[in-house]
């Protein structure tokens, strides 16, 4: 409330001079960098590869106890043509740095820090993505995301971007598609290097919801399995459903919520008004029977957005069945979603 | 078999990765005593490729590697005298005599086997594969300097040297200079990757060889797409130019060429071309499935006509390249119109005067397990998908949260919510107003009229009235013989029939019809449901009311 008093105050004497907007742009980058040094400085580079700054497409995620994720999503994205992985350690004791030392195309910072202080690991990410990420097409996700596009089984990531270049498209907008199987979600075990696709194969098809974000341009969508049934009753609580995985990256990008948008308007959403450009989707592996241990535990650490508002709903359902044969329909490939209209292809023939 | 003795030069324009080169003339379509292969590989890249790739070519005894290279730059001469350099080369090979000499490029990759070539070479004898369109027709080029290209010098690079390339350009607009053209020149412009017949070879080398000819075309912008293509013109019968390229190329709307991925294999197969430009790098998959497939002797499918030219391609370009393009996922304008946009599932509405009638019929029908009704779910007042049961169809009655939240997202999720077709019941009075110009506007929406069988007029009149409107004309404490004009009225001020009222006008996109008029399933099923019921039971209590005052007071409309 002060603050923005003092904001308005300040920027109407400015403004006499004609200085407000460089003022505030000024205290803008002041304020990013203090942050980018502070939350850069929690960083501690543990696993050090050589000549891990020269990845072409470098991949960057935040990591705490998911080690049940790891082997399958090292060799999801090691097939879509990333070719280094930035991980960043939030204090796990599932041996997940002497896993890491055996890969070659891995390197891992650790930290002990508050997950929740730094924006829901946002700042660590942003800083690794201004350190080395700056002028290649960097993919930014949660290990229980998968990112796919338009014919991604068939095509990797290099072509993907050097058409994206081509074409002059920077982001690739993309929905948040939350898979479950037709069983009780506590029953549905996910195991190491067991393949989430088939253990998770049901999306939901048709609930989706978007409106327009002019404060950010952005499309806010919602809906899915995560609306259908845990936000039924009030549905303007549900979670966003977007998000902005791959980004070609510039050194005033940052993300500001968990890669649903950045500070940047322009590539928020860039297919909103272009429908030759190409959008993409996550798939969000989260309804296994680890979350149970994982709300359990969240109920007392209360590190997640909302103070863990969504892991209250989860614990309420008691984890029940997800599946019902008129929303969900069983995976099968991206040619699918297009047709579903869930993806878009624009002129990537 | 006939033709399998035509011989071909291939004269290959590259500046890629050697491996990428090597990967291409390895293929074993190239492995052939009838096909030689003539490189020309860019000056301006690294020494230690070229050695690498003429380290290739002294292996390979159909394989030649020019030794004086050019600088090429996309745009300048240089394409051009390369090209003719190869086309010398190929021409002075006396030990090979090659009767078409076909220019391809490092991207480019065989679709189609060898003999396939050399058919559709013979079948069409004598043809020129180059694309010839006058530039008066100004169809070639979209956008962009066309006529300039020659009437002006172009000394500058496009891409090295921007600013004076543009400054020059203008300066020479504004004094009003015009370069001389060659006698007899008649420019035609087309795409680069030709196939030619030697005799045309000929001409365009020694012509090239004419100082006149030579420096009208050095000084000339992007000299590729057409120097060659007037040569060509020139010295052939037009009925001999096929005017197309048997080499598969596209540009998309940012006038970037198509690139073809692993899973295009289909798709150039059975495309009527030879060739095809460009092959991603990394589509290796793709390039031994093709290296398997053009390797063959056998003689495969190749529908070219040099006659008919184009329209064929086109056909066959339209149907693959914009087929369904996707979804509108993120691409929201205003919500109203991205309702209708987002659907392309055919749903139908029941609709009517008599409220009560349809929702009898309605829950009747939904008793049935393959049809799928819905009553009336965008009620303004209540949201329950069918009285009888809880869950109907995924939907519950606690629903009408997530219906006011987003009516549109929900009518598309009612209409999608199974597999088969979807009927649900609307009123146009008590239901949102925002779903009516939906349904009005939206093509796939097929509205059918209920009126039950009326015994006379005042039934008919009662009928139309809601039970609040019923409940206020009892109310007004009026003579009988006023009511029926008070009942006119309070319908003309309601536009009591949107629907009916439709029917004869042209304001919608909907399929509106009478429920006897349509034939669908559900009109089928409601048609047999509206003979079971006898309407007066269904007026509701105030209508009943009011329609005995009418009767009792003996007024007969």
């Amino acid at each position: 409330m002060i603050k923005s008093i003092l904001n308005r105050i300040l920027g109407n004497v400015l403004r006499v001079f004609g200085l407000n907007r460089f003022v505030f742009n000024l205290i803008e980058y002041l304020k990013m960098t203090y942050l980018n040094v502070k939350f850069g400085s929690q960083l501690k580079h543990v696993v050090k590869r050589k000549g891990f700054t020269k990845s072409k497409i470098p991949l960057f995620c935040c990591v705490r106890n998911e080690m049940h994720r790891i082997p399958f999503f090292l060799k999801f994205y090691r097939n879509l043509g990333v070719d280094h992985f930035f991980f960043i350690d939030n204090n796990s004791d599932d041996n997940f740095v002497d896993y890491m030392k055996e890969q070659t195309d891995c390197s891992v910072w650790f930290t002990k820090k508050s997950y929740k202080k730094s924006n829901f690991g946002m700042w660590w990410c942003n800083y690794l993505l201004k350190k080395y990420g700056v002028g290649k097409w960097c993919v930014t996700v949660d290990p229980d995301e998968f990112f796919v596009y338009p014919k991604y089984e068939t095509r990797n990531l290099v072509e993907l971007t050097n058409h994206l270049d081509g074409i002059g498209q920077k982001t690739v907008f993309s929905l948040m598609i939350d898979a479950y199987s037709n069983k009780e979600v506590k029953k549905t075990k996910l195991t190491k290097n067991d393949n989430p696709f088939e253990v998770c194969p049901y999306f939901d098809r048709y609930n989706y919801t978007q409106r327009l974000n002019p404060e950010l341009n952005n499309v806010w969508i919602q809906g899915g399995v995560r609306m259908r049934k845990f936000f039924r009753g009030k549905p303007g609580e549900a979670p966003a459903q977007n998000k902005v995985p791959l980004i070609k990256w510039r050194k005033n990008y940052r993300y500001l919520s968990s890669m649903h948008h950045t500070n940047s308007k322009q590539i928020n959403c860039t297919i909103k008004n272009d429908s030759r450009f190409l959008s993409g989707a996550v798939f969000h592996f989260k309804y296994v029977s680890k979350l149970k241990e994982k709300v359990e535990e969240e109920m007392i650490r209360k590190q997640h957005y909302n103070s863990g508002e969504e892991y209250k709903m989860y614990k309420q359902h008691d984890f029940e069945m997800l599946y019902d044969p008129h929303w969900s329909i069983l995976y099968k490939n991206s040619d699918q979603l297009i047709n579903l209209k869930m993806l878009h292809r624009g002129e990537w023939f | 078999m006939s033709g399998s003795n035509i011989k071909i030069g291939f004269l290959l324009l590259c500046h890629e990765h050697p491996d990428i080169i090597i990967r291409l003339i390895s293929m074993k379509f190239f492995n052939n005593k009838n096909c030689r292969v003539y490189i020309h590989y860019d000056k301006g890249k690294p020494k230690s490729w070229f050695k690498q790739l003429a380290d290739y070519a002294k292996r390979r005894n159909n394989i030649f590697i020019l030794t004086d290279r050019i600088v090429c730059k996309w745009g300048e001469f240089s394409l051009v005298e390369a090209t003719t350099n190869m086309m010398e080369a190929c021409l002075s090979d006396t030990s090979f005599r090659a009767d078409y000499l076909y220019l391809i490029s490092g991207s480019c990759t065989p679709i189609k086997s060898f003999a396939t070539l050399q058919k559709v070479l013979f079948e069409n004898k004598e043809t020129e594969f180059i694309e010839c369109n006058s530039v008066d027709q100004k169809k070639w080029i979209i956008g962009g300097l066309d006529e300039d290209r020659y009437k002006y010098y172009f000394p500058f690079n496009f891409i090295e040297q921007r600013k004076k390339f543009e400054r020059f350009v203008n300066w020479q607009k504004n004094i009003g200079l015009e370069r001389k053209k060659p006698a007899n020149f008649d420019p035609h412009f087309g795409s680069q990757w030709f196939c030619i017949t030697s005799k045309a070879a000929r001409y365009v080398v020694d012509q090239m060889r004419v100082r006149e000819t030579y420096n009208f075309f050095k000084y000339c912008w992007i000299p590729d797409e057409f120097a060659i293509q007037s040569l060509v013109y020139k010295v052939s019968d037009s009925h001999k130019i096929a005017n197309k390229s048997l080499t598969y190329f596209y540009f998309n709307s940012f006038g970037k060429p198509l690139v073809f991925y692993n899973d295009h294999f289909d798709f150039l197969a059975n495309s009527p071309h030879v060739f095809a430009r460009k092959v991603s790098k990394e589509a290796n998959n793709l390039y031994n499935k093709l290296d398997e497939y053009t390797g063959s002797n056998s003689i495969q499918e190749c529908n070219v006509n040099a006659r008919k030219p184009t329209l064929e391609h086109k056909l066959y370009e339209d149907k693959h390249l914009n087929e369904l393009k996707g979804g509108k996922i993120g691409r929201v304008r205003d919500q109203w119109k991205d309702g209708i946009d987002k659907n392309e599932k055919k749903y139908y509405i029941l609709t009517g005067p008599c409220k009560y009638l349809i929702e009898k019929m309605v829950n009747k029908a939904a008793e049935y397990e393959d049809t799928t009704v819905f009553n009336y779910i965008f009620n303004k007042y209540s949201s329950t998908p069918h009285a009888q049961k809880q869950n109907y169809r995924g939907f519950t009655n606690s629903d009408i949260i997530i219906r006011n939240y987003d009516p549109i997202a929900f009518l598309y999720q009612v209409v999608h919510s199974v597999d088969g077709e979807v009927c649900f019941a609307f009123d146009q009075d008590e239901d949102l107003e925002q779903i009516k110009n939906i349904i009005r506007w939206d093509y796939n929406a097929n509205v059918m009229i209920v009126e039950p069988h009326w015994r006379n007029e005042s039934e008919k009149l009662v009928s139309y009235l809601n039970e609040t409107e019923a409940e206020e004309i009892l109310g007004l404490n009026v003579a009988p013989n006023e009511l029926t004009n008070i009942i006119h009225n309070v319908l003309r001020e309601k536009d009591k029939n949107l629907w009916t009222t439709l029917l004869h006008s042209k304001e919608h996109n909907a399929n509106i019809k009478w429920l006897e008029e349509s034939d669908n399933y559900f009109a089928k099923t409601f048609k047999k449901l509206k003979s079971e019921y006898y309407q007066h039971t269904y007026l509701p209590e105030p209508n009943k009311i009011l329609l005995n005052t009418l009767y009792k007071n003996n007024i007969h409309i």
